[in-house]
């Protein structure tokens, strides 16, 4: 008895220290993000997957001809791809980096950089041919069009949901030459402002030239946009609807004597400073903008021709891509630093780039 | 409206429509401006075809009409490139007529099948922004995308002592680089 007793009184030991640890333990980590970076590699027809934690090119996705703007909502477990030559837009699981599907429901002449609503119902898709297409997500149908002119190209979407500002390109011979599927071709000077919930038009913000691309304070109360002709950016009061600052890069004599265009923004360091590219001079610039107008903190050689930028989640990092050079280049905000660089293979192009949270597991997955 | 007008009417008209369509069908004449400085390249440096030597060039933009500035006007710096290719050299500037990116010689077999379908039988520059598609056997003439035109040329004055020399560029790229 004595013998059986042994075993049994140490496994009971055994159970209660583990038992013990168990509840010393610090409570379980929440299920884990996964922060990556989708970039469209244009030349190849993929969209790329970058693993932020690590600063790897993970996968590679096939997506339509020609891949350019992205979208994804505030669930983070779906982006949406646009394919200028394709004509689609592609739907990508972001949890398991895979395509669920593709939508070819007549997005006109080639899709470009739209915008999601925070819910993720309704897909604000520009087309080349001057309109904003409203795709609803559920129905998988157009269920709006939103005329503007120009060239339907860049689309910010207020980090509330309540509007969505859109954003023509003026344009030139070159983009003309595309079908305008019977619109007149037109040389917009206005931000559009849609109720992102009525799909209606409720507003334009007047910016004295054609617009490029844009993006929005976490606060949604300070739009900073690129606009043709200006080295720089201007700053808009979303609620006024106007231009209050405008922001310009310092170049040198030289620099001057080269044409260049500034393309590409995003906010960083909680609000406090906004990066923009200068294509032409392979340059990038950081402001802060606390100040009016905002002032330029720093500037950094990057490699061929920037196009794109955009923040980390937690807006600490940023990151520029420079598609005739085919790198991407991570600098820290804080430090104004390079922090590391990718090369993906010559001649794939890396245009538009989108970071996203993506959950790790379905179950955390809130729509 | 008697025969013979209608004949006479039907004529002018026939007349007009030629002219007009001689006239589209007629390249316009390039207008070059001068450089600054004339650029020198060493001949031996271009002795191989499809290997372009990058040069920068200075010129002054002048613009014309309501708002143009002093007599100096605008300086201008142009990124160029000389090649063989391969019969001839050619200059070419490589800021894109589009978007004023920069474009690169593509001489690869494989990124060249890519880019024109299989059907290039010579290198192609192309705008890594946004993929428009130059002919680099043809001086630079418009093959795709966006782009509105060919690359500007610029002017090659001659060879003298081993070296060529660059000493004009096209008009139009002036207010475009």
């Amino acid at each position: 008895m004595k013998r059986r007793l042994v075993p049994l009184v140490s496994t009971v030991s055994c159970l209660a220290a583990v038992a013990s640890l168990v509840a010393q333990a610090p409570p379980a980590a929440p299920p884990s993000i996964q922060e990556k970076l989708y970039i469209s590699l244009e030349s190849t027809d993929n969209l790329a997957v970058v693993d932020l934690k690590t600063f790897k090119h993970v996968k590679t996705l096939k997506v339509g001809m020609h891949p350019h703007g992205q979208a994804s909502p505030a669930s983070q477990d779906k982006l949406y791809v646009a394919a200028e030559i394709g004509g689609t837009v592609t739907l990508i699981d972001t949890i398991r980096d895979q395509v669920i599907k593709t939508f070819d429901v007549g997005f006109g002449v080639e899709p470009q950089n739209g915008a999601i609503t925070p819910d993720g119902r309704f897909l604000y898709q520009p087309s080349y041919a001057g309109y904003w297409q409203v795709f609803d997500t559920q129905k998988e149908q157009i269920v709006e069009y939103i005329h503007t002119l120009g060239i339907g190209h860049n689309t910010v979407m207020a980090p509330d949901g309540r509007f969505v500002y859109l954003l023509p390109i003026a344009g030139g011979p070159g983009h003309f030459a595309r079908e305008s599927l019977g619109l007149p071709r037109t040389q917009p000077t206005d931000v559009t402002v849609v109720d992102a919930r009525a799909h209606k038009v409720v507003g334009t913000i007047p910016v004295g030239t054609g617009p490029r691309p844009g993006t929005i304070s976490p606060d949604g109360q300070r739009l900073y946009m690129n606009v043709d002709d200006l080295m720089g950016f201007l700053v808009i009061d979303t609620a006024a609807r106007k231009v209050i600052s405008k922001a310009t890069f310092t170049l040198t004599a030289d620099e001057q004597a080269v044409r260049s265009r500034s393309h590409g923004i995003a906010v960083a360091n909680g609000g406090k400073e906004v990066w923009s590219n200068d294509v032409v001079h392979n340059l990038t610039f950081a402001f802060d903008v606390t100040v009016t107008p905002p002032k330029q903190i720093a500037r950094f050689p990057v490699g061929r021709q920037p196009y794109w930028i955009v923040p980390s989640k937690d807006g600490k990092t940023i990151y520029v891509n420079c598609p005739s050079s085919d790198e991407l280049i991570a600098f820290d905000v804080l430090t104004k630093k390079e922090k590391a660089r990718i090369q993906f293979p010559k001649g794939s192009h890396p245009t538009r780039m989108l970071t996203v949270a993506a959950p790790a597991s379905p179950q955390r997955t809130a729509r | 409206m008697s025969a013979r007008r209608r004949f006479l009417a039907a004529g002018l008209a026939l007349v007009g429509l030629s002219r007009r369509m001689l006239a589209q069908m007629t390249p316009s004449p390039v207008i070059y401006a001068p450089l600054t400085r004339a650029v020198e390249v060493p001949l031996t440096a271009v002795a191989i075809p499809w290997h372009p030597v990058p040069f920068v060039a200075e010129a002054r933009f002048q613009p014309t009409g309501a708002g143009a500035s002093g007599a100096a006007g605008r300086r201008v710096l142009i990124s160029g490139v000389l090649f063989r290719a391969p019969e001839a050299l050619s200059a070419l500037c490589i800021t894109c007529p589009h978007e004023q990116c920069q474009v690169d010689l593509v001489t690869d077999e494989e990124r060249l099948a890519h880019m024109a379908a299989g059907k290039a039988a010579s290198p192609l520059f192309e705008c890594g922004c946004h993929s428009s598609v130059f002919d680099a056997a043809a001086d630079g003439a418009r093959v795709s995308g966006e782009t509105p035109r060919g690359l500007y040329r610029f002017r090659i004055a001659g060879i003298r002592e081993g070296m060529v020399e660059i000493n004009e560029i096209e008009k139009a790229a002036l207010s475009e680089v």
